[in-house]
Formats: C-alpha cells, sequence, structure tokens
C-alpha cells in the first residue's frame, strides 16, 4: 500500500479569555432566532452555567479563546505558510464546536480566501475531539482510493456560548487550530496507522451527573488502552500522547500505560486545558521543542470524545 | 457503458417522515407571526411554480429519536438476514449540534454497533449525500474489511425561519440505507461532486454573490448531469429517470427544457406533499419512484441533490 506523509502545524488562540468574562457571557441575551438558541430551546434545556460550581475561578483562569472570526486566523496562518500557493486536491474540515453563523460554511470560506481551486472541500464533525480521526481515515482513504496529490487537514474549534466550556471535572476546553498537509512523497512523518474505537454510555449526556462523567473516562481509559495495545502488536510505540481531557483520564492512562512499560509524554504549557481536535497536536508541536524524536521513531497520539470513544493516530518520524 | 470494477449498492434503505404536515400558508403566517416575510405573492409562486402544498414538521421527537425511527426498520431487516455494519456514516446539511452528543447512541446501544468506526461529514450543504456516496465508494476501495455500511441523515428546522430558503420549503425527515460491497439492488457506477465556495455564506451572502449564484445555478445542474453521462459514454436515451432533490418544481422543469426532455424524465411527484428533505430527498424519491413503477429491474438512473454553491450526482442501475 502507497505511503501517506504528513506535517502537522498546529497554535493555540493567541488572545485569552479571563474567567470572569467568560461566565459573564452567559448572561448575554440572543435573539429568538439564534440559532444555538433554537438549539437549546428545541431540547428543552437551559444554559450550561454550572461553570462555577465545577470549578472555573472567575479571576485566577484564562482560556485560550478566538476573538472575531477565527476563519480568519486560519486563512491567515495558512497563507503565512505558503499553502495558498500550493496545488490542493482536498481540503477536509474537522470541527467539534459549532458557532452561531449556522449558514456559513468554513471550509468553503478558507478554500475561497486561499484561492484553491480544483479542490474538493469537506467537513468532517458532530463526533466531538474524534473529528480529527476520522478526518485522518478519510483523507487516507482518498489518498489510497483517488489520484490526490495533497490534501489539507485543519482542525479548528472555538467555543462560543451558550455552549459551556467545562463540564464536571473535565480540563476546560480551549481554541486552538491544527493543520496537516498530506502528501504522497514528503513530510516530517509518515502515517501508520488511523482508526477509532467508538464507547458511549448509555445515557444522554445531557442528563449526566459527575459519576457518569467518570464511568465515562474509565470506559475511554480501557478502550485506549485496548487500541494501543492492538497497535503494538503490529508496530513499536515509542511515544504517547493523550488528549488533555481531564487529570483523572491522563493519571489513569499514564497509569496502565506505565504497565505496559510505555510513557506518556505530557504536556506543560496550557497542561490544564482540552484543545478538543487540536490537543495531541498542541503536545505533539511542544514534545518537537523539548525532545529530539529520532528518525524512524514512532508517536501514537490518542483522542478522546466521552460521548464517542477513542482514536489514534500512529506517526513514524521521517528521515 | 464503462462497468467499474468496484461496484457498491444501495441495497435497503428506510425513510422516517413525520407524520404531522403543515401547508405553506400555515408555515407562512408562522414565519410571519415570528417577525418574518412570507408575502400572499410569494405563497403563490411556491404553490404554483415551485408546486409545494405541505411539509412534514417534527414537534415531538429530537434528532436522535428521528434517527433511530429511521435506523430501527431498516437494521432489523439486516440483522435477519445476517448482514454486516461495519462502518456508519452520517450526513447532515446543518452542522448545527451540540458539540461532543452521540446522536446514534440508542441505535449503537440496541444493536451493539458501539465500537463501529463513525464518520460524520458535511458542508455540501443537500448535497452532502453525494458526498457520502464518494466517501463509501472509496472506503470500500480501499478497506478489505468493510462490507456494509450504514448511511444515516437527520435534520428539523428548529425554528420557522429555517424551515424557508429563498425558492424552498424543507421538511424534516431522517433516513438510513445500507450500501453493500458488490452487485446488489441498486448498483452505484459513478459519482461526481461540484462544489463552488464562492457561496460559503449560503443565503446571508452579498448580493452580487447570490446573483451570480441564480445566474449559474442551472448551468451547474446541467454541467454535473452532462460530466456523469459522459463519464459513463451514456446518453439521456440510456437512463429511464433522473430522481432529484426536491429543492423544487421549477429547477427540474427548467432543466429539462434546457436538456431537452420531456419532464416526466425527472421524479417530481413527490414535491407537494414531502417539500425538500434536505440530504433525505434521494432516499426518499427513490423509495417511491420504485413503489409507483417509474424504475424497472435493470433500468439506469440518475440522482441528482442540489445544495446552495454544491451539487452531486451519481449513476446507479437497479
Amino acid at each position: 500500500m502507497s505511503k501517506l506523509f504528513l506535517s502537522v502545524f498546529a497554535a493555540v488562540a493567541p488572545t485569552t479569555l479571563s474567567g470572569s468574562d467568560y461566565l459573564s457571557s452567559f448572561s448575554e441575551g440572543y435573539g429568538a432566532a439564534n440559532p444555538l438558541f433554537c438549539l437549546f430551546a428545541d431540547r428543552q434545556l437551559s444554559f450550561q452555567q454550572g461553570d462555577l460550581a465545577a470549578g472555573l475561578s472567575e479571576e485566577r483562569d484564562h482560556i485560550p479563546a478566538f476573538r472575531g472570526d477565527f476563519t480568519d486566523d486560519a486563512v491567515r496562518f495558512l497563507a503565512e505558510h505558503g499553502h495558498g500557493k500550493r496545488k490542493i486536491d482536498l481540503l477536509c474540515y474537522c470541527h467539534e464546536t459549532v458557532g452561531g453563523n449556522a449558514g456559513m460554511l468554513p471550509a468553503w470560506k478558507i478554500q475561497k480566501r486561499l484561492g484553491l481551486v480544483n479542490c474538493l472541500p469537506f467537513s468532517v464533525g458532530q463526533q466531538g475531539s474524534l473529528a480529527s480521526v476520522s478526518g485522518v481515515e478519510l483523507v487516507q482513504s482518498f489518498f489510497r482510493a483517488e489520484p490526490v496529490q495533497h490534501a489539507l487537514l485543519l482542525t479548528i474549534d472555538h467555543v462560543v456560548s451558550p455552549f459551556s466550556r467545562k463540564r464536571f471535572c473535565g480540563f476546560a476546553k480551549g481554541d486552538a487550530a491544527a493543520w496537516i498537509h498530506f502528501t504522497r512523497d514528503e513530510g516530517t512523518y509518515q502515517l501508520l496507522y488511523a482508526g477509532q474505537r467508538g464507547c458511549c454510555l448509555p445515557v444522554s449526556m445531557h442528563q449526566w451527573t459527575a459519576d457518569d462523567y467518570e464511568r465515562a473516562e474509565r470506559m475511554l481509559i480501557d478502550k485506549a488502552l485496548l487500541l494501543l495495545c492492538e497497535i503494538r502488536k503490529q508496530q513499536r510505540i515509542d511515544w504517547t500522547i493523550a488528549q488533555c481531557v481531564s487529570r483523572s483520564f491522563l493519571a489513569g492512562l499514564e497509569r496502565a500505560w506505565r504497565n505496559c512499560d510505555q510513557k506518556l509524554f505530557q504536556r506543560t504549557r496550557w497542561a490544564n486545558i482540552n484543545f478538543l481536535g487540536s490537543d495531541p497536536f498542541v503536545t505533539l508541536q511542544e514534545m518537537d521543542s523539548q525532545i529530539t524524536v529520532q528518525a524512524g521513531e514512532t508517536i501514537a497520539l490518542v483522542f478522546v470524545s466521552p460521548d464517542h470513544g477513542v482514536g489514534v493516530l500512529l506517526l513514524q518520524k521521517n528521515n | 457503458m464503462r462497468t467499474p470494477t468496484d461496484d457498491f449498492s444501495i441495497h435497503d434503505l428506510s425513510v422516517y417522515v413525520p407524520p404531522r404536515r403543515v401547508s405553506v400558508e400555515r408555515l407562512a403566517a408562522e414565519i410571519v407571526q415570528h417577525g418574518g416575510v412570507f408575502s400572499g405573492e410569494e405563497i403563490r409562486r411556491f404553490k404554483t411554480d415551485y408546486r409545494f402544498s405541505h411539509v412534514p414538521v417534527e414537534r415531538e421527537r429530537s434528532l436522535p429519536e428521528m434517527l433511530r425511527e429511521a435506523c430501527h426498520p431498516l437494521v432489523e431487516r439486516l440483522r435477519r438476514q445476517s448482514l454486516p455494519i461495519d462502518r456508519i456514516l452520517m450526513v447532515r446539511t446543518s452542522e448545527l449540534s451540540w458539540h461532543d452528543e452521540n446522536m446514534l447512541r440508542e441505535v449503537l446501544h440496541t444493536y451493539g454497533l458501539q465500537e463501529r468506526p463513525f464518520h460524520a461529514i458535511g458542508q455540501h450543504n443537500c448535497a452532502s449525500v453525494h458526498l457520502a456516496l464518494r466517501m463509501a465508494r472509496n472506503l470500500f476501495r480501499t478497506d478489505p474489511y468493510t462490507s456494509g455500511i450504514l448511511l444515516v441523515s437527520a435534520d428539523k428546522a428548529i425554528h420557522p425561519f429555517f424551515r424557508r430558503l429563498p425558492d424552498s420549503l424543507l421538511g424534516d425527515c431522517a433516513s438510513a440505507c445500507y450500501l453493500i460491497r458488490g452487485r446488489k439492488l441498486h448498483r452505484t457506477l459513478l459519482i461526481e461532486n461540484v462544489v463552488d465556495p464562492t457561496f460559503y455564506d449560503g443565503i446571508s451572502g452579498k448580493a452580487e454573490d447570490w446573483k451570480w449564484f441564480q445566474t449559474t445555478y442551472f448551468f451547474a445542474l446541467r454541467q454535473i448531469i452532462m460530466t456523469t453521462l459522459r463519464k459513463a459514454s451514456l446518453a439521456f436515451d440510456d437512463v429511464r429517470l433522473l430522481i432529484g432533490s426536491n429543492v423544487n418544481y421549477r429547477t427540474w422543469q427548467v432543466l429539462a427544457e434546457m436538456l431537452r426532455l420531456r419532464p416526466d424524465k425527472f421524479y417530481t411527484e413527490t414535491i407537494a406533499e414531502a417539500g425538500h428533505l434536505y440530504c433525505s430527498d434521494i432516499l426518499y424519491n427513490l423509495q417511491a419512484a420504485v413503489a409507483d413503477g417509474r424504475l424497472r429491474k435493470g433500468d439506469l438512473y440518475l440522482t441528482v441533490s442540489v445544495g446552495i454553491g454544491s451539487y452531486g450526482c451519481a449513476l446507479h442501475q437497479f
């Protein structure tokens, strides 16, 4: 099977939101025809104002957050890295979050602003942070099935109120973006594996208690471990990065993986923030700045969605 | 005709349409009541030129519950036939959803499908269904462990304003279909997707972009249909029927004139009572066309989906 190479770049939102600004955003009014307001009204749910109780401090916490239209930031980053000048066959836009502008299609907007022609844009979403892994699987299948030469996968998340940035003991959700350039012949890494293992509680997440969240975490740790062990039967894993979902998830996975003589690389900058589908890429970037990963060594990136399951990308450092 | 070697087929399908139907006049009144505009002249145009009469409106069930209604009969039949579901694809016109809610939770747990790889794709508006067919084709081509894919879709307008497009009326719906490797009930032979990203803001875009869309709309539709036929080395006479999105009747009436086809070459029978069912139009109409006897075994036919700025077309054989 032909090889697939990739280069990754990740960026945390350059501005931050203070705890008090974030909490006060819930008291903003919404027009009755605001799509997000309608979403909540349709399910007869009130805005999630439990963040204070969940431990988000008004004074102390600052969360990376995009201001304004995040697609403008994305276009700027991509243009600075030369992607507007390259022939791109496929633009895969992955996201977990949704904004209030229901009719705007970010994948198309980015394609248009970058001036990409004869490029197929599409999105992968509505599956939590696993959208990134799902997107990589689909891009991989395009490369194997069609004459695609270059693809760009973007994963961008921007949490807007009235959606909450906090659930139970999970880390606060921060905004970030990552993009991956895929080619058939060169890149920082080779993709060795992309796959998911789904799991979800039988209870709707809108009815979860703190116990349910912890139950979901334990299920995710078990699934992640199973998937990593399966992958390891076929391929050595030298480094492992897991999404910063919560302290207990990271501790649980780190403990279990240590029992398999493996270790987890843990991020130090924004260590208590979950950057959703970009999170493991943000950690990969930090790891890359601190450790010299040797050519041939492999890195497993573990993505997690409490209501969808786990996904893993296995990358091999290229020469 | 060129015959590809990596066929897949639409083997079975199930569509859930809410029983409650609301008339164009009633919808117009609801929109006006909420401060919107839907004039008497527009009502006349929607009824006479576009041939809308009623659309289904879901007032009780949530999207996950609608998906359950669509999936249950289909998955039960698959179980009885011991047909595997190896992957699940979901498409929706709208991306408005809870960040990480699993909309298929109940279906997954009822049928033990929790571990199946899942892909939720979109941003081709109502033409996302043909994007999904292309993704499915690629997965069948490249993953030997994928023999059967469950493709699902569900959309509902959560506010009266979202039910009306400038030239269309949306009806709530959920659908599920089973795609299987090989030559079964409805072989899918060719798939084309076209996107013009100029219209990234949809109906909220700049006036000149919207004007450009209206100018190029019929030509873009004509083009994708002609391209599909050309790639298959077929003429219109080789194709029994064109099954399109229920975007409105006038679209297919004008296209028939442009292509010098009889109007009944296009299947438009469900527009009056179903409206435009987002990404589920094609499956709903396919089911109806077979039930009406408009397709016979061996017939070649095209499915054509339309979004604002996006188009999909596929060639199938019954």
